[in-house]
């Protein structure tokens, strides 16, 4: 077995994320209980679940921002559990927070800029590449962030992201707050990302958004995961009204193909 | 009315210089939350240096400033790693408590050194330039000079370098900017070293016009403290522009009023602001120092 | 006789013995010479400082900084009288404490919303504004101060003695009685109050304790013993200047003894005094001029070891080794060792003194247990008299509430009631507004528009601390505890709040740590505990006031199943036997199924539907909100029509 096939590295075949067993929450507070869960390359996933049930935690965890109590969490086969935030961002994890996480009192441009800060690079090969993405940024480059409105900011929020050159971006509700018009705009613009070779991971709280996007579905409630599963179980009612309402997981696991590519203008990946 | 723009010229020169040493206690401030009791203390440590290089060792000013900046900045980071690293978590007054205890041994080992008697630099040839009827005293002119160039240049690097830039991420969001691979402790650790340095220089220059005695440190903590208030907790040019407002408050009412009073006039606008604007005079500070 | 030794009382007064003791020492050293009286009129000075920084200080977690403007004013006020002959010292004394107080209590009022370190800062700003103005001129003597002659005779209006060593006397029986009077702020229902203020400002409103009445009056006590400590001073030494007064060495000083000696403890600030008062002044004596600033050096250099090393002072690292030393002799856990590590840093309020968590049951089963419980709080008064709804028969009511944050619209028009005894949920989608609704019935938030009732009055102008005082009780989404405190000072403090007497309060409190299963922890510091016993904690505190309405903020969120389905069990329990009602946020509707009577749903700010939970899971619009269009088959459904739905955006949560 070569070495970059062991690591899943840049060009393995091996997942982007892998959580092995993982429990983690905030101090002495437990959220994840024994959480395995693995993100192919090039995919999709979304994390659907009721409030309070981990989701965000699970993405705080791989950004180092929980106390990991056991278990391991791999980037592309490093381990990079429970190391320093900064570092893992320099590894090419970008973290779209709740909210989005705008730098106030910094302009559009400062605010993309930063994301290159710990990755150096082609930076204006980048920054052409978020304007492309987002010409309402382009537009707006010296005007101060929290003026832009709630779509814009989360559009900004991407943006830095993809300054970042990520390997892996993760998402948490991106249309929270947003109206449905800006929700289908910020939809095209993960699917370009998605386009571009970056892994997704996205947490969303009500499955519309998820339904038209993603290529798997891993249901989180109480701490734990489900099995991956496919997106048309985001049509059933069956299966996402215990989940949602009740916190309950589905007890079946349907498991979901290695997807065939679903779009064409995929770019190979990273 | 001569006499009214001379004391503006005056208070002009001497807030610049105010400016200078309040500039780190706002990054100090704004950037690591850190209130350092005894910035103030190492604007005298500046003061002291600056007359030993001078009597002892015959170096003029000029050479004394360059040469300083290195040592200086060694000084603070052992000072930032060994009373400070890893503070952040504590009660919030224990950094204060510990600021004020490196006052206590900084201002008592210039005691011990120097004694308590006032220590000047030898007086320059030319004392002041005259026009009109106005003079400008060239050693006020000089540190004027040197402020203005420090601080804008510390200026340009926060607002258009990329250190700059996360240095102003770290202070809008440090989650965030730790999620965009800043470091911030690496950042908090540089903007404490610039800020003590910015202290010392400052020393560097105001012991020029002004005696170095221990006890010259509290006073300057005050002014700092006001003008970051004043200015608005976390934004430097505001800082800065209180700061000579306080120089021109104290010359003005130093000239028209009584120079024993123009610290009180000072505190007072200290008290009065933070009462009832913690958002400093131009509002656009990030609120009470919370 | 071991337990004889290790109760209350006994446990009480050694420690005065002790300072008696050494009190009494150094009285006996004092006698032998002038400079060892100097010595001792000189550590009280600092010592009654240093206990005055310490009330409003570690207690009222409040550094006034500026504490030195009281030690001037008690200094002067005599001094001037004397000098200029306007009146007597005693005289002089009065007016020093009199003015002292009535300032502190305003500006405690004043500086109020300043954050703690930027008071420290402004009220040091002032007593060095004083110390400036003071030396102006020459009615306080200019630089050089004032200087009072010498008595000739013993006189009390003069407060003349003729020695140091009489000073001396009178000095350690000030200090004696300052620890005492300390000792019993920290004890009395005041303290409490006043502590839980320092602890957590918000949950101490929450229940009842009207935390800016409390430190006002912290201050204006700490003043007047500061300003006592400025009389002994000036008389004395004969002698005061305005630098001495006021300046930063004194304030230094002051807060040294303190944390050195422990800031917040009892004994603390006179132990720190006592070391940094004679150390100081042996050295400054003996060493002469040589090197007057060596021992200050050192001064510093202990300052900033004690901050980062050991916090808690001399007596915190007393109390550390105490509980290390128990530790290791006891490792069987039984209830006399749970008290006595509870009683280690977190010196325990009222009634944790002597009396233990023993005199439980155990041997009968746990129904019947649960039976006695409650007829003995019902005796305690725990079940409110029938609590009064407004005429509309809801205890209760919010209507049409709305709330503008900027330009978004967290709250448009909710309209919701709890009857009395009622237990009704509320939940809704993240931004649906919940936490704003509860932040704007508790005061938190100021309503835009809209009323909120409480059996039948209005209270949405009342603060916080008065809507507790009605009957309304919380907790908090991250839990706010006094962490101080143990269990059972946390659980009485809404009594404490409320003037209910020690033994009354010992016993509902008691009562009611039974009833929430929490008899082990009894006397345990809440800092250690459990998520799970945290939140029983805060219930049980939230319902000990006598509350006839509690609203809970995600009680159940991050527990286990098992956990979130008893603390259900004891809200339920709570509103059929004791008849108080519940407004209950919740994320998970499930977990909230068995535990309501009336489920209420909210999406984009206002209230969606509403019935029994079958009723509700049921409404299509529900369905759409929590399993999305999709789920349906169908398109979006638009909502009724209002601003906020319009451009279908939720406000933030």
């Amino acid at each position: 077995m070569t070495a970059e096939a062991m690591t899943g590295g840049p060009t393995g075949t091996g997942p982007v994320l892998e959580f092995r067993g993982v429990s983690a929450g905030y101090g002495r507070i437990g959220v994840l209980a024994d959480v395995s869960w693995q993100v192919r390359r090039g995919t999709v996933i979304g994390l659907l679940g009721p409030n309070g049930a981990g989701k965000t935690t699970i993405l705080r965890t791989v950004c180092g921002q929980t106390t990991v109590t056991s278990g391991d969490v791999l980037l592309t086969g490093q381990q990079i559990t429970s190391r320093r935030t900064s570092d893992i961002a320099r590894l090419g994890v970008a973290h779209v927070v709740e909210g989005r996480g705008i730098l106030n009192g910094m302009s559009v441009l400062d605010n993309l800029m930063i994301g290159s800060y710990g990755r150096p690079g082609e930076i204006k090969d980048r920054l052409a590449g978020v304007y492309e993405l987002f010409p309402r940024l382009s537009e707006r480059t010296s005007q101060r962030a929290e003026t832009l409105s709630g779509g814009e900011q989360q559009m900004l929020a991407i943006g830095r992201g993809l300054m970042m050159d990520p390997v892996v971006m993760l998402l948490d509700e991106p249309s929270q707050g947003l109206s449905p018009l800006m929700v289908d705009t910020v939809l095209a613009s993960i699917r370009a990302v998605r386009d571009r070779g970056v892994t997704i991971v996205i947490v969303e709280q009500s499955p519309d958004l998820l339904a038209k996007l993603v290529d798997e579905v891993v249901f989180v409630a109480g701490g734990r995961t489900s099995a991956p599963m496919r997106p048309t179980v985001l049509n059933d009612p069956d299966i996402l009204a215990p989940v949602l309402t009740q916190g309950v997981l589905p007890a079946a696991a349907l498991d979901a193909e290695p997807q065939a590519v679903p779009s064409d203008n995929r770019r190979e990946g990273r | 009315m001569t006499t009214f723009i001379q004391s503006l010229i005056l208070g002009i020169l001497a807030g610049a210089v105010y400016g200078l040493f309040s500039i780190g206690l706002s990054l100090s401030f704004g950037v690591l939350r850190l209130v350092n009791f005894a910035h103030g203390d190492f604007v005298m440590v500046g003061m002291y240096l600056a007359y030993v290089a001078e009597h002892t060792w015959g170096l003029p000013l000029a050479a004394v400033l360059p040469l300083s900046i290195i040592p200086a900045a060694l000084v603070a980071y052992l000072v930032y790693i060994v009373f400070f690293h890893g503070t952040g978590r504590q009660a919030e007054h224990d950094q204060l408590i510990i600021s004020l205890g490196i006052s206590i041994i900084l201002e008592n080992a210039a005691l011990d050194i120097f004694g308590d008697t006032a220590r000047s630099l030898n007086p320059l040839t030319i004392s002041s330039f005259r026009f009109g009827g106005l003079y400008v005293p060239k050693a006020e002119l000089l540190a004027f000079i040197l402020s203005i160039i420090l601080v804008g240049a510390i200026d340009l690097v926060l607002s258009r370098t990329g250190f700059g830039r996360a240095v102003r991420a770290v202070v809008a969001n440090r989650a965030v900017a730790e999620l965009a691979g800043v470091r911030s402790s690496r950042v908090f650790t540089l903007t404490f070293v610039i800020s003590i340095v910015l202290a010392i220089v400052a020393g560097i220059v105001i012991v020029g016009y002004l005696p170095a005695t221990p006890d010259v440190g509290s006073n300057f903590v005050l002014i700092g403290f006001i003008a970051v208030l004043l200015g608005g907790t976390g934004d430097l040019r505001g800082t800065f522009a209180a700061a000579v407002i306080v120089g021109l408050t104290e010359s003005l009412v130093s000239i028209y009023w009584a120079p024993s009073v123009q610290d009180v006039v000072a505190y007072g606008l200290f008290v009065v602001i933070a009462m009832t604007r913690p958002r400093g005079l131009f509002g656009r500070g990030v609120g009470a120092i919370a | 006789m071991s337990a004889l030794l290790r109760s209350g009382p006994v446990r009480t007064i050694t420690p005065f013995l002790v300072l008696l003791i050494f009190l009494l020492a150094a009285l006996q050293w004092a006698h032998e010479g002038v400079y060892e009286a100097t010595i001792v009129v000189s550590a009280v000075g600092f010592a009654l400082l240093a206990a005055g920084l310490n009330i409003i200080g570690g207690f009222g977690g409040r550094l006034a900084f500026g504490n030195t403007i009281f030690f001037g004013v008690g200094a002067f006020a005599p001094a001037l009288g004397v000098t200029h002959h306007w009146y007597s010292a005693l005289t002089g004394m009065v007016i020093g404490v009199v003015i002292s107080a009535i300032a502190a209590f305003i500006l405690s009022k004043v500086l109020w919303r300043l954050a703690g370190l930027l008071f420290a800062l402004v009220t040091f700003a002032m007593s060095i504004m004083l110390q400036e103005l003071v030396s102006l001129g020459n009615t306080f003597g200019g630089p050089q101060g004032l200087q009072e002659p010498l008595a000739t005779k013993t006189s009390i209006t003069g407060l003349a003695l003729l020695s140091n060593y009489d000073y001396a006397v009178v000095g350690v029986v000030l200090v004696f009685l300052a620890a005492v009077l300390t000792w019993w702020v920290r004890r009395s229902r005041f303290g409490q109050q006043l502590l839980a203020s320092r602890d957590d400002r918000i949950a101490a409103e929450a229940n009842g304790v009207n935390a800016s009445q409390v430190t006002a009056y912290a201050w204006a006590l700490s003043a007047a013993v500061t300003a006592i400590a400025g009389t002994y001073f000036v008389q004395a030494n004969a002698f005061i200047d305005s630098t001495t007064a006021f300046g930063l060495n004194t304030g230094v000083n002051m807060i040294a003894s303190n944390i050195i000696g422990g800031l917040g403890t009892v004994f603390g600030p006179f132990i720190g005094a006592g070391l940094v008062g004679a150390g100081l002044l042996l050295n400054r004596l003996s060493s002469g001029a040589s090197l007057p600033g060596l021992n200050e050096l050192v001064y510093g250099a202990a300052l900033i070891l004690v901050v980062r090393l050991a916090p808690g002072g001399i007596v915190g690292v007393w109390h550390s080794a105490v509980q290390a030393i128990a530790a290791r002799r006891r490792p069987a856990h039984d209830p006399a060792t749970a008290e006595e590590a509870g009683t280690g840093t977190a010196t325990p309020a009222a009634g944790a003194d002597g009396v233990t968590a023993a005199g439980l049951t155990g041997a009968a089963s746990l129904a019947a247990e649960q039976a006695a419980l409650a007829g003995h709080l019902r005796s305690d008064g725990l079940s409110p008299e029938q609590s009064t709804a407004g005429e509309s028969g809801y205890l209760l009511e919010v209507i049409g509430v709305e709330k503008q944050f900027g330009g978004v619209r967290a709250l448009n028009g909710v309209t919701v009631g709890v009857r009395p005894s009622e237990v009704v949920g509320l939940v809704g989608p993240n931004g649906a507004g919940k936490s704003t609704l509860f932040n704007c019935i508790e005061g938190i938030e100021r309503l835009t528009a809209g009323e909120v009732k409480y059996q039948g009055g209005r209270i949405d102008r009342l603060p916080t601390h008065q809507r507790a005082r009605l009957g309304m009780g919380r907790t908090f989404q991250h839990v706010r505890l006094f962490r101080t405190m143990s269990v059972l000072a946390n659980v009485s403090m809404p009594l404490v709040a409320r003037g209910v007497g020690r033994t009354e309060s010992l016993a509902v409190a008691t009562d009611l740590i039974r009833f929430a299963r929490l008899e082990e922890v009894s006397a345990e510091p809440v800092s250690g505990l459990s998520v799970v016993h945290q939140r029983r904690v805060e219930l049980a505190r939230a319902v000990a006031g006598g509350s006839t309405m509690v609203l809970l903020d995600e009680v159940m969120t991050g527990l286990a199943d098992e956990e979130a389905t008893e603390i259900g069990g004891l809200i339920r329990t709570l509103s059929t036997e004791f008849g108080v009602a519940f407004l209950v946020v919740e994320h998970v509707m499930g977990r909230l199924v068995p535990v309501v009577d009336r489920l209420v749903v909210m999406d984009f700010g206002r209230v969606i539907a509403e019935g029994s939970t079958e009723e509700v899971l049921a409404d299509a619009r529900v369905r759409e909100a929590y399993l999305g269009a999709g789920a349906l088959g169908e398109a979006p459904q638009a909502p009724e029509d209002t601003a906020a739905e319009a451009t279908g955006k939720r406000g933030p949560e």
